[in-house]
């Protein structure tokens, strides 16, 4: 998919036409797209005009069901201000396996992050990761906003994330490497967000085993050997 | 200013729609600060919508019926961050409706399958006619204004995008039942869905 390609998509997306890859990165860049978050908006709303045509009521029963249980559901906080808002995230996990059908996504992404970084240390680096014959690209989900991704290759990895929420005053986001037996191995913490972004090139110890999933949460200060705060985003990793 | 041209292109329409779209916004708000019964109002005022919805894409009534509770209970969820800045509140919950069941048939069996078993039997857009008639007439004027919105499409337009929503379909999928390329259905979509926002926005 190339990069102008990629701009025609909003109506596709809003219609739930596109497949789950191509879903992944049309968000990733939609978190930097104002023209095209703008197009989703107006297609959402054309879309939803369809509704009335196959409008139906439930069985009678359903209302006393779906009010006892809502009524034992938790609602989410809500989000900062501030925060860039992607609503409607996709519930499922998306994993990304490097087979060679994945590879566009892998290009789509890797023009997502380079092309709004060219020139800047991190997006050379990222650059050169892309080249890499083993580069991986995961797109991180969650029940929070905002868009996470993690490109890797051997000992080095890079995070990406847009509308990330502030964490609280003394805490920062931690990046997790689930190896191979399930072990979740700290990497590095991530400097609180700037307008919900954050861009960092996170080392991975030499010994460390090909993830079989990536995950964040929320760490106090200094971080922690192990993670303390529910997972907010993963993906798992196919082999 | 997507937003502003809306506004200034469908004066009539906001002027209806937007009142009671700005009910269900405000029992929706409610709904967010944990008010239950509010959340009872925002279910009476679209169960119909969303069952439609669900019912058309997934077509098994049982599991419709499953997936009708899960959006209600994700909308639940969800209503701290609803932010009616960003879009009605009816086209939050249809999105919410839409991609729910779209994740229901598309984690019960491959997608190639599905469109091969459909490809024998694609609908006709008029077929939308035969959905059960609600005896509410504003339901029914809105369902007249949109057929007649669909109507002033190409066929290949209509069929793309009604393939796309109520099928369920990815647009490769419906490249595949249209015996057309990818690219060309792509276009399809975008062209119709901008036709039908400029129909539907246009005065009754």
């Amino acid at each position: 998919m190339s990069d102008s390609e990629i701009h025609h998509l909003g109506a596709a997306y809003a219609l739930d036409a596109l497949d789950d890859r191509e879903r992944a990165a049309f968000e990733a860049h939609l978190a930097t797209c104002g023209i095209c978050r703008d197009d989703v908006r107006e297609m959402r709303e054309t879309a939803a005009d369809l509704a009335p045509l196959t409008s139906d009521p439930p069985p009678a029963g359903l209302r006393a069901s779906v009010l006892d249980e809502i009524a034992r559901t938790r609602q989410l906080s809500p989000l900062p201000d501030a925060v860039v808002r992607l609503s409607d995230r996709r519930s499922r996990r998306i994993a990304v396996a490097m087979t060679a059908a994945a590879a566009a996504l892998v290009i789509a992404v890797g023009a997502f992050v380079v092309g709004s970084r060219a020139g800047t240390d991190f997006g050379d680096e990222v650059a050169e990761m892309m080249a890499q014959p083993d580069v991986r690209v995961a797109q991180l989900d969650g029940s929070g906003e905002g868009v996470v991704t993690v490109v890797w290759t051997g000992d080095e990895a890079a995070f990406v994330a847009a509308g990330l929420p502030a964490t609280p005053a003394g805490t920062a986001y931690e990046l997790w490497l689930i190896d191979g037996s399930g072990t979740p191995r700290p990497t590095r913490l991530l400097a609180a967000p700037e307008d919900g972004r954050i861009e960092a090139i996170v080392p991975l110890t030499g010994d460390a085993d090909e993830p079989s999933a990536w995950g964040v949460t929320v760490e106090p200060g200094s971080g922690s050997d192990a993670p303390t705060s529910d997972v907010l985003y993963s993906a798992a990793v196919d082999a | 200013m997507g937003v502003l041209r809306r506004l200034h292109a469908r004066p009539d329409r906001e002027a209806d729609e937007g009142r009671s779209d700005d009910h269900l916004a405000v029992s929706m708000r409610a709904a967010g600060r944990g008010d239950q019964a509010a959340f009872a109002a925002v279910y009476d005022a679209t169960a119909p919508l969303v069952h439609g919805i669900v019912l058309r894409v997934v077509r098994d009534p049982s599991q419709t019926e499953e997936v009708v509770q899960e959006v209600f209970v994700e909308l639940w969820r969800l209503a701290p961050r609803f932010d009616g800045t960003r879009g009605t509140a009816t086209s939050w919950i249809a999105t919410i409706a839409h991609r729910r069941a779209v994740d229901r048939v598309r984690s019960e069996q491959s997608s190639r399958d599905r469109a091969e078993r459909d490809a024998a039997r694609v609908e006709p857009a008029s077929d939308t006619a035969a959905d059960p008639v609600l005896d509410r007439d504003l339901v029914e004027f809105e369902r007249r204004r949109v057929r007649r919105a669909l109507d002033r499409l190409t066929p290949m337009q209509r069929e793309a995008i009604e393939l796309a929503y109520f099928g369920g379909h990815t647009y490769r999928e419906v490249a595949v039942l249209l015996g057309q390329p990818e690219g060309t259905v792509k276009t399809r979509i975008r062209d119709g869905m901008i036709r039908l926002r400029d129909e539907l926005g246009a005065p009754a």
